[in-house]
This record gives C-alpha cells, sequence and structure tokens, in this order.
C-alpha cells in the first residue's frame, strides 16, 4: 500500500510510471478477485460435499472478467446453458445407455450445434451454448461406463457450475466491483456530441465522399458497440435495465437520423456534379440555421441539452416557410421538384435530429420520452454459413476423437474429448482461432507443468485449507495475471484452466501420478486436435467469398426494404444494415479498397433502402389514385430487384418503372421517388460502377 | 457535501451491519440449531425360528398382519412328534411293570430269608442241647451239630443278602420309570413346540414362508417387528452435539406426510467408527496418509423415545421412515 | 414454514421457497428503487444491493423457517 501511494505522489514527475502503475493495480485486483472467488468457491465446494471442487474452479475462471457488468452476462446464459446441457447429457444417455456407437455420434451433434449456436450469436449468448455442450459432455461422458450414476453425477455437476456461477458474481459485483455503466454513458455522451458536432459542421456545404465514408464507419461503430455495451450493463444496474428500452429507441433514433443525413448529402452532392448548383445552393440555405439551432447558448452549463431540444423544434417549424421562400427564387419545374425533394428529406433530417435528441435529453432528465416508447429491437444480421462451418468442424472434430476412443480403447479418451469439447465452443468466435489455439496450447502446457510442480512438490506436505491456498497461489495466480495482458490473448486463460485441470483439487486430496501424466496427455491431445481442425477447416471470417456473400446480404437489405411487412421494418433494416457492415469491414484493412466498396455499398443501400420505406409508407398510407399506387409499387419492386440482381437490364427497368411513377405520384411519395431515380442515377454509386464493369457475371452469380 | 457523502456512507454501512447480524443469526439458526434432517424410524425386529425341525404344515398369519403375544404364527408336521410321544407313553408303562415285578422279588427275598432264619434257630438250639448233654452222644455227633448250627447261619445271612439285593433291583425300576417319564414330557413338550406362536405383540414383515418348506430348527424363518419398541434414531453433527442432553424434549416430523409425533432423548451413542483408520489385513492400523483440506462434521446417533400417548391416531410408523428431528434443549428437565 | 418441505418424495430445505421468493421481492425492490433513484444515494450501490438482499432473506428466514 505504502509504495503505491509513495509512486501516486511521485507521479506527475515520472508520468509512465504513474500509468503503468495504475494499468498494475487495475490487473492485480482482477487477480486478487480471481483468486478469492476460486478459493472461495473452492471452500464452499468442499463444505457442501460436492464431488470435484474442481469444476467450481473452473468455472469461477471461466467466468470471472474485470468488469461485473460482463460477469453477470456470463453467468446469466451460463446458468442457463448449464440446466439445458445437463438435461441433453441426461437424455442422451437415457437414450443410448448402452450403445457407444450411437451415444457418441448423437453427443458429437449436440456439441457441435453449440458451437454453431455460439458461432451464430456472438453476444454473451454464445457462452450459453459453450455451456450446454460442455455441460452435457462432462454429465455423461464420465458416465458412459456406469449409466446409473448419470444422475448423481448431473446433480453434482450442475451444482459446481452453478455454485461457481455464484460465487463469481457475488465477489465481481460486491468486492472493487469495475463497471461499465460509466464507460456505457461515457461512450454514449461522446458519440452524442461528436455527431452533433459533425452535422454542425457539415451545414456550411457539401462533404467529399471520403470523408462521409469515414463518417458512416465511425458512426456505426458506435452504434454497434452502443448495444453490445447496453445489453451487458443491464445485467449490471438496475437503472439501466429500467432504461434499457430507452437506450435501444435512442440507439435506433440515432441511426434513422444519421441515414437521412447522409442521404440528403449524397443529393446535395449528385446535384452540385449534376449542373444543378443553383438548386443545391438553395438546400444548403436552407440547411445552414440548423447550425444555430444546434449551438447551444453561450453560459449554458454542461452541453446545454435542454436548450437544444426548443431551439431544433423551433428550427422544424420555420423550415416550411424558409423553403417557400427559397423555393420562389428557383426557375423552371424540374429545379423546383429537385429543391422540394431535398427539402422532404432535409425536414425529415431535422424531425428525426429533434427526436434523437429529445431521447437523449428524457434520458439523461428521466423524464417521459417525446412521441411514446415504441418496442424496438436491434436486429442482428448473421451468417450461417460460418455457423454451419462450425457446426461441420466440431462434429468432425468430435467424430474423429471419438471413433479413436472407441478403436483404442484409450482408457483418457473422455478427457480428449472434454477438452476439444470446450475448445471448439470457446474459439469458434474469435477473429483468428488458430493463432488463439497455439497460444491457449502453450499456456495450457505450462499451466499443466505449474499444477504438477505444486501437486507433487508443495501440496502433499501442506494440511488444512489456508496450506491448500498457500501452496496452489503462487503458481496460479500467474493465469489470470497472464490474461490482464493484452498482448498475449489467451494464454492466460490456457493456463488457468490448465492448471485447475490437472490440479483436480478434491476433499481429500487424491495423488496418483499416472493418472495425472495420461490425463495430462490426453488433454493436450483433444486440444491440439481442435486446433488442427481450426486449421484443416479455417472460419470464413476474412475470406473473399465470404466478403462477397456479406456484400450480397447488403444489397438483399434492399430487397428486404421492398417487400417485408412493413410493421418494426425500418428499425430492422437499419440495425441489420449497421450489424452486417461492420462484420465484413472488421476483416479488411482500414482504408483499403475492399473497405471503401463495402462502406460505398453499404451507404447506397442505406439510401436506397431506407426511400423505400419512406415510399412504402406513402403508398400504404393510402388516398392514391390506383393507376399511381400501382406504378409506385412497381417501381419498389424494380428497384429491389435490381439490388438483388445487379444488372443493366433490371437497372433500365428500374429507371423506366420509377421515371413511369413519377409521372403519376402526387407530391409526396414523388420527393421519394426522385430521389429512388437521383440515386439509381448517381455516377459514383458503387452500383452503376458494378454495372459498368461486369454486368452479367453477378447475376448468375446471384441467381 | 460532506454531510451528504457521510450519510450516503452511513445509509450503506448500516444496511451492511443489519444484513450482516440477520444473516449471522440466519447461519446460526440454521446449522447449530440441533435438528437434523437425517432422522430413521427403527424398532426392535424379533427373529422368529423353529424351535424344532421339519415340514411347516400349516402358516396361520399373512403378511403383515398384527398379532398378539402367544397367537400361533405356524405350525411344524406334527405325525412324527406324537409318534414320539406315543413311544415314550409305552416306554414308561414297561418301566412301571418292571418296578412292579422288582417289588415282587424283594417279598420273595424277605419270605426265603425268614425260612433260613428259622432253619438256623433249629440247628442252633438243637446244637445246644446236644452240647448239655455232654458225653451221652459221641463228640463227633455233638460237632455234627455245631457245624449244621453254623451252616443255617451262613444260608440264613445269604438270604438276607439276597433281600437287600432284590431292593436294589427295585430302586432301579423305579428310576428307570422317572426317565420313562422325563421321556415321555420331551416328546409331549417337542409337540408342542410344532406350534411357533408370537413371542411379542408385532407386525409380521417380509413373510417367505410357505406350506411344504422345510424348517430348520435355530433358523429365523419370519421377522415380527415389536409393536411397542418404535424409536428414533438422529444423526446429529458433532457440533450440535453440546446443545443435546439425555431427556431432552424433541419434536420429530416425518417425511410422509409431515406428521409431528413428540419425543424424548434416551441416549447418545458414545462411538462410532473411525473412518479415516480401518484394521488392516494384519490388524494394524490403516491410516489415510491424506487428510480434509476442509474438516467435514461427522454425525454421531443419538436415541429418541417416541412420545406413543401423543401419538396421532393416524400415523403409521414402519422402521426405516425419514424422519427430521429438532431438539428443544433443557425444556424436559434435561442437563 | 417447517424446516423440511416434501415435495414429490424429495426433501428439499424449508429456507429454499423463502429464498426464491425473496429473489423475486428483490427485483420488484430493485426496479422500485432504481425507479426512484434510491442506489444514487447510497455509497456502494452493489453490497447496498447485496446487504438489502441477505436482510430480506434473513429476517424471512427466521420469521417463516421455524
Amino acid at each position: 500500500m505504502a509504495a503505491v501511494s509513495d509512486a501516486a505522489v511521485q507521479a506527475p514527475r515520472r508520468p509512465w510510471l504513474g500509468g503503468f502503475l495504475a494499468g498494475e493495480g487495475r490487473a492485480w485486483i482482477f487477480v486478487g478477485k480471481t483468486m478469492l472467488a476460486m478459493y472461495l468457491g473452492a471452500w464452499l465446494a468442499m463444505w457442501l460435499q460436492l464431488e470435484q471442487p474442481a469444476t467450481t474452479m473452473i468455472t469461477v475462471s471461466i467466468v470471472m472478467h474485470p468488469h461485473s457488468g460482463m460477469v453477470l452476462a456470463k453467468s446469466f446464459y451460463r446458468a442457463l446453458g448449464t440446466l439445458a446441457g445437463s438435461l441433453v447429457g441426461l437424455a442422451l444417455m437415457g437414450l443410448f445407455p448402452q450403445q457407444r456407437e450411437l451415444f457418441l455420434p448423437s453427443l458429437s451433434l449436440w456439441v457441435a450445434l453449440c458451437a454453431g449456436g455460439a458461432m451464430r450469436y456472438r453476444n454473451f449468448m454464445a457462452y450459453g451454448f459453450v455451456l450446454a455442450g460442455y455441460t452435457a459432455a462432462i454429465v455423461a461422458l464420465p458416465a458412459v461406463g456406469d449409466p446409473y450414476g448419470v444422475f448423481d453425477s448431473a446433480v453434482m455437476r450442475v451444482s459446481e457450475v452453478l455454485l461457481g456461477i455464484a460465487v463469481s458474481a457475488l465477489v465481481s459485483e460486491v468486492v472493487l466491483p469495475e463497471r461499465l455503466r460509466p464507460i456505457l454513458r461515457q461512450s454514449a455522451r461522446a458519440h452524442f456530441t461528436g455527431f452533433l458536432a459533425f452535422v454542425r459542421g457539415s451545414t456550411a456545404g457539401s462533404i467529399p465522399r471520403e470523408a462521409m465514408q469515414d463518417a458512416q464507419l465511425a458512426s456505426v461503430r458506435a452504434a454497434v458497440r452502443l448495444e453490445d455495451l447496453r445489453a451487458s450493463v443491464i445485467f449490471e444496474d438496475p437503472e439501466v435495465r429500467l432504461r434499457s428500452r430507452r437506450m435501444r429507441l435512442l440507439n435506433q433514433r440515432y441511426m434513422a437520423a444519421a441515414t437521412s443525413f447522409q442521404s440528403l448529402h449524397h443529393l446535395i452532392n449528385r446535384m452540385q456534379r449534376g449542373g444543378r448548383a443553383a438548386v443545391a445552393a438553395a438546400l444548403i440555405a436552407l440547411y445552414r440555421p440548423l447550425a444555430a439551432a444546434l449551438t447551444p447558448p453561450a453560459g449554458q452549463a454542461g452541453d446545454g441539452l435542454d436548450a437544444l431540444v426548443p431551439q431544433l423544434d423551433a428550427c422544424a417549424r420555420a423550415l416550411p416557410g424558409r423553403a417557400a421562400e427559397l423555393r420562389a427564387g428557383l426557375a423552371g419545374d424540374g429545379e423546383r421538384m429537385e429543391f422540394d425533394t431535398g427539402a422532404a428529406l432535409l425536414a425529415r433530417f431535422v424531425g428525426e435530429l429533434a427526436d434523437f435528441v429529445a431521447t437523449e435529453q428524457a434520458l439523461r432528465t428521466g423524464a417521459a420520452v417525446r412521441g411514446g416508447v415504441e418496442r424496438v429491437h436491434f436486429s442482428r444480421s448473421t451468417d450461417m454459413a460460418n455457423a454451419g462451418l462450425a457446426v461441420l468442424r466440431t462434429f468432425l472434430t468430435m467424430l474423429a476423437l471419438s471413433a479413436f476412443w472407441l478403436a483404442s480403447g484409450w482408457a483418457f479418451g473422455a478427457s480428449a474429448m472434454l477438452l476439444a469439447t470446450i475448445f471448439s465452443g470457446l474459439m469458434a468466435a474469435s477473429p483468428n482461432p488458430v493463432g488463439s489455439v497455439l497460444h491457449t496450447l502453450a499456456g495450457y502446457a505450462l499451466g499443466m507443468l505449474g499444477a504438477a510442480v505444486t501437486v507433487f512438490g508443495l501440496l502433499p506436505g501442506s494440511d488444512g485449507f489456508p496450506m491448500l491456498v498457500a501452496g496452489t497461489l503462487p503458481l496460479l495466480l500467474i493465469g489470470p495475471y497472464l490474461s490482464t495482458r493484452d498482448g498475449l490473448p489467451g494464454v492466460g486463460a490456457g493456463y488457468t484452466l490448465g492448471f485447475v485441470y490437472i490440479l483436480a483439487l478434491k476433499n481429500p486430496m487424491v495423488y496418483d501420478p499416472e493418472h495425472v501424466f495420461n490425463d495430462a496427455i490426453a488433454q493436450l491431445g483433444g486440444l491440439a486436435l481442435s486446433g488442427a481442425a481450426f486449421m484443416l477447416l479455417p472460419g470464413l471470417a476474412g475470406t473473399g467469398w465470404q466478403r462477397r456473400r456479406q456484400l450480397r446480404q447488403l444489397r438483399r437489405l434492399v430487397w428486404l426494404a421492398g417487400t417485408a411487412p412493413l410493421a418494426g421494418l425500418l428499425w430492422r433494416f437499419e440495425s441489420r444494415s449497421r450489424d452486417l457492415l461492420l462484420q465484413a469491414v472488421t476483416h479488411t484493412r482500414p482504408g483499403s479498397a475492399e473497405s471503401r466498396t463495402l462502406l460505398a455499398w453499404s451507404l447506397a443501400v442505406q439510401e436506397s433502402g431506407r426511400a423505400l420505406i419512406e415510399l412504402r409508407q406513402d403508398l400504404a398510407a393510402g388516398g392514391l389514385a390506383p393507376a399511381a399506387r400501382a406504378a409506385g409499387e412497381a417501381a419498389v419492386q424494380a428497384v429491389a430487384a435490381l439490388y438483388r440482381w445487379p444488372d443493366a437490364a433490371r437497372w433500365r427497368a428500374a429507371d423506366r418503372a420509377v421515371d413511369t411513377a413519377i409521372a403519376l405520384a402526387p407530391p409526396r411519395p414523388r420527393n421519394h421517388l426522385y430521389q429512388l431515380r437521383s440515386a439509381l442515377r448517381d455516377d459514383e454509386s458503387p452500383l452503376v460502377a458494378a454495372l459498368r464493369a461486369a454486368p452479367p457475371v453477378e447475376s448468375a452469380d446471384a441467381a | 457535501m460532506k454531510i451528504a457523502s457521510l450519510l450516503r456512507f452511513l445509509l450503506t454501512a448500516a444496511v451492511v451491519a443489519l444484513a450482516l447480524l440477520l444473516g449471522r443469526a440466519l447461519w446460526q439458526h440454521y446449522l447449530y440449531s440441533p435438528w437434523t434432517r437425517d432422522g430413521r424410524v427403527r424398532a426392535d425386529v424379533v427373529q422368529v425360528a423353529p424351535d424344532v425341525s421339519g415340514l411347516v404344515s400349516r402358516v396361520a398369519v399373512r403378511d403383515n398382519q398384527f398379532v398378539r403375544k402367544g397367537e400361533l404364527l405356524f405350525v411344524i408336521d406334527q405325525a412324527r412328534f406324537r409318534n414320539a410321544v406315543a413311544q415314550a407313553e409305552a416306554n414308561l408303562a414297561a418301566a412301571v411293570a418292571g418296578a412292579r415285578a422288582a417289588g415282587a422279588s424283594i417279598s420273595a427275598a424277605a419270605a426265603g430269608a425268614a425260612a433260613r432264619r428259622a432253619e438256623y434257630e433249629m440247628y442252633a438250639a438243637q446244637a445246644e442241647r446236644r452240647q448239655r448233654i455232654g458225653d451221652v452222644i459221641s463228640k463227633e455227633a455233638r460237632n455234627d451239630a455245631v457245624a449244621a448250627a453254623n451252616s443255617a447261619r451262613a444260608t440264613w445271612q445269604q438270604a438276607q443278602a439276597g433281600g437287600s439285593q432284590a431292593a436294589a433291583a427295585r430302586e432301579q425300576a423305579a428310576a428307570a420309570v422317572e426317565q420313562a417319564q422325563a421321556a415321555l414330557d420331551r416328546a409331549r413338550l417337542d409337540l408342542a413346540r410344532t406350534e411357533v406362536r408370537a413371542p411379542v405383540d408385532g407386525y409380521v414383515t417380509n413373510l417367505d414362508l410357505r406350506v411344504g418348506d422345510y424348517a430348520a430348527a435355530g433358523a429365523a424363518r419370519l421377522a415380527l417387528i415389536d409393536s411397542h419398541s418404535y424409536y428414533i434414531y438422529g444423526y446429529f453433527e458433532e457440533t450440535k452435539l453440546p446443545q443435546l442432553r439425555v431427556g431432552d424434549g424433541v419434536d420429530i416430523r416425518l417425511m410422509a406426510g409431515g406428521a409431528r409425533l413428540k419425543g424424548t432423548i434416551t441416549g447418545i451413542a458414545r462411538g462410532i467408527t473411525d473412518r479415516d483408520n480401518p484394521a488392516g489385513s494384519d490388524l494394524l492400523a490403516d491410516v489415510n496418509p491424506t487428510f480434509n483440506w476442509v474438516r467435514l462434521a461427522q454425525r454421531v446417533p443419538v436415541r429418541i423415545a417416541i412420545d406413543t400417548e401423543h401419538l396421532p391416531r393416524d400415523v403409521l410408523l414402519a422402521a426405516g421412515m425419514t424422519a427430521t428431528i429438532e431438539v428443544h434443549p433443557h425444556r424436559a428437565g434435561g442437563g | 414454514m417447517p424446516l423440511e418441505i416434501a415435495f414429490h418424495g424429495m426433501l428439499m430445505p424449508g429456507l429454499l421457497p423463502v429464498f426464491v421468493g425473496c429473489l423475486v421481492l428483490m427485483v420488484l425492490l430493485d426496479l422500485a428503487f432504481g425507479r426512484l433513484g434510491l442506489y444514487r444515494r447510497v455509497w456502494h450501490a452493489s453490497l447496498f444491493r447485496l446487504a438489502l438482499f441477505v436482510c430480506l432473506f434473513g429476517a424471512a428466514g427466521l420469521l417463516l423457517v421455524r
């Protein structure tokens, strides 16, 4: 303690030392909490006379995480997964008690499906799936030779796992908790002010496409990150849980406003390039007062949020009048129509912006949300192919292991299968599975070495629980400490797991060197085989094939916008397009051509998809002549089909359909149709570039 | 601001302190108050075995039947034992006849002895008379008379000894009668013991005896649960023993239907097996080289008598039932 | 409430239903206190919540389980 406070005093003189000590302090707090949870869990397991206190310790080592919200979220899904897995383990034992040839493949299938589930749901639910597979294996495998014991074994394992979950949740919640909520609040605020500043800065005129793409990437990242944080903070804080729905609403309103904002700027850019500078200038003039509305009055405390809402409302009210003035200054019907389109888009944007700011204000003050709280969900887009591949890979791994087990009569085959089960689930979602497995393998081997030294060198002379702690602590705490080092991903987790597995704590202790080394070999074998499976059947992440698939999925979102039922469609479209983009962009180098293409496509998809949804809402509102309605629907279908199977013929058909609809439509839908047409004819759009490059190939591919 | 933050801290601290108190109280209540979930109903079981061997000819009870003390349980085939009684009776009659014959020979011997005595007295008188006469008769005749008298006396004495012999023979015959009588009594007892009767009031349990089974003497053939002997063994952790005294009142809750019974502690076991130290094959201690990391409390059996006066009507007690036991220390004047 | 409850042939500790009930009560209290903003007025919110739960559970256990 004294050393730390001395260093804190000296910190200003040597800033690197202060930073180093702060980092170390956090790391050691985490190590201390992990150790406390582990020994508390072990003690309780022994005191409750559970069979294997080691299972409790393993659970703690998997569940502990520096942030308490994370632990609770993991624990929640983990408990669900544990219960489901033990039920499946029991059911499998009940179905095939004497037929190993049927039992092992069906267990493999279950484990594989769980690994696929972990891949499909990349959030905390992934843990539930990993655990569902793991518990089924840990319940059923040791009971293969003794089917009568499977129920007792299941009850014991579930009690041990649940005890570990409860203890680690308790410790990380109560002892020096480190919370995600401040991080969430901070990043939500930074994101909010950043967006407002960007909008304010852009009112001066046009924004180059490059800057637009960077802004898009940043905003997408922020939206998905906020959703991820929210999903885990609700487990941490009852207040956040109360506001969870509003935070979701805030995120959705933000996404809507961002899309409108981008569409508006695309429109202005196109007008400037297409020789309609006068219209563009009029729109920019119409747009300019927004900067003043977004600037908080001087002398206001904080960021002046309270003043912004009425300012924005006033600006929205003043908009139609100004628009009429500026419209009068334009010559010709065509220019006026284009101006109307832009003005309508601007009005939508200002309205959405006002809603967004009002939601943020409501969230901060706790007041009621304007416009009522709508039930919205952050819809995620996932790639089933990748999950399917994980299922296949895990199934083959487990099948190979079980075949080897059956053929060789290996006494420790169960250990190898268990380890393969754990790691094929845990590693499937990792961005670089082969590297992770290698790191983990190294950590695992080290941990087993440490445990062997502890078991045969330190423990035999010790007696009683304090001596147990004293004997195991020095080598065990290396694991959690290593897992706080960002440079060595997986090593710490591997070390801790390997150590705890080989330690195999029991009350009273059993010392059996032969068993320990056989077990160690089997576990390393299982781990290595799951690594080999990742090398033989690498994940799809980052491959060109997957990128093309994701691009196609991105385009298909326009088809979704054009065809799916309208209820809740807007939010689904907005969130899914962002989620998909982020997944695809994660595996590309920033600034590379691939990343640019993806961003360009996502902007085009968002603009056209959003316009389609607005248009469909206009059509659904009724009051249209049947001919106009039919033409509008035909245009929606044609544009949706074009994005799904882009080729020159469909482009021409879409262009024609939109033209026809424009001629028939009343003013409000006409604005959206105009926007669609201008997006279709945008020469900077990736759609046009793709059609120019290779029209027939894409269509054959997509069909 | 300072006061506000102090208040915040105090509020938390107060609730935490209260939580500590309540948690500790609950812990004490749940873990150290003298109760156990590990109680068993037990009863004395009489293992009924027949006293004689033979085929079972009749089973007079049904399984789980209640029987009073002395009621017939089962019967072993009686024919052989009746034969034995008849034979013993015949033997007795023969012995009695022999005794009578011995009595008759005593009378005959006495009569013979009287005749010899008369003869002797006659010869003795004759010899005396001849001596008194003196030399009138020849010395030879005198000597002959004396010898005849002596001889008559010896014959008399012989007849007397024959009488003693006849008396001894009669005693022998009387003893043979008693022997025959004892054999008859035994045969009658065996016959009576072919009917096996209940030694106590109780319930016939797990009856596995059929007509035609062969029942060997001394081998138990049915279990009879003594209906007056129900008691409870509560296995209490050693940490709870200091609060238990012989005579403490006990609440018993059966797992079956949650029936409540009353009871009293009648004894605490003074020893259980040390599981860490079983005897090895060569009678040396086999001590476990490792010791528990966390020491667990052993359980010690405590015997509890059930208060039968307050036994609810509808409660069915069966040995082996599970019960929860809660002790009320010192209420019944123990310790 | 008794120390032990027989449920489909299994004896459960009587504290178990009390525990579950307290959990439910705690969730409701959590919602109410969160709405009132009480957790912002205490020093260590999670310790406070834990202590509150122990108070609830302890009191209920002592009162109900006899």
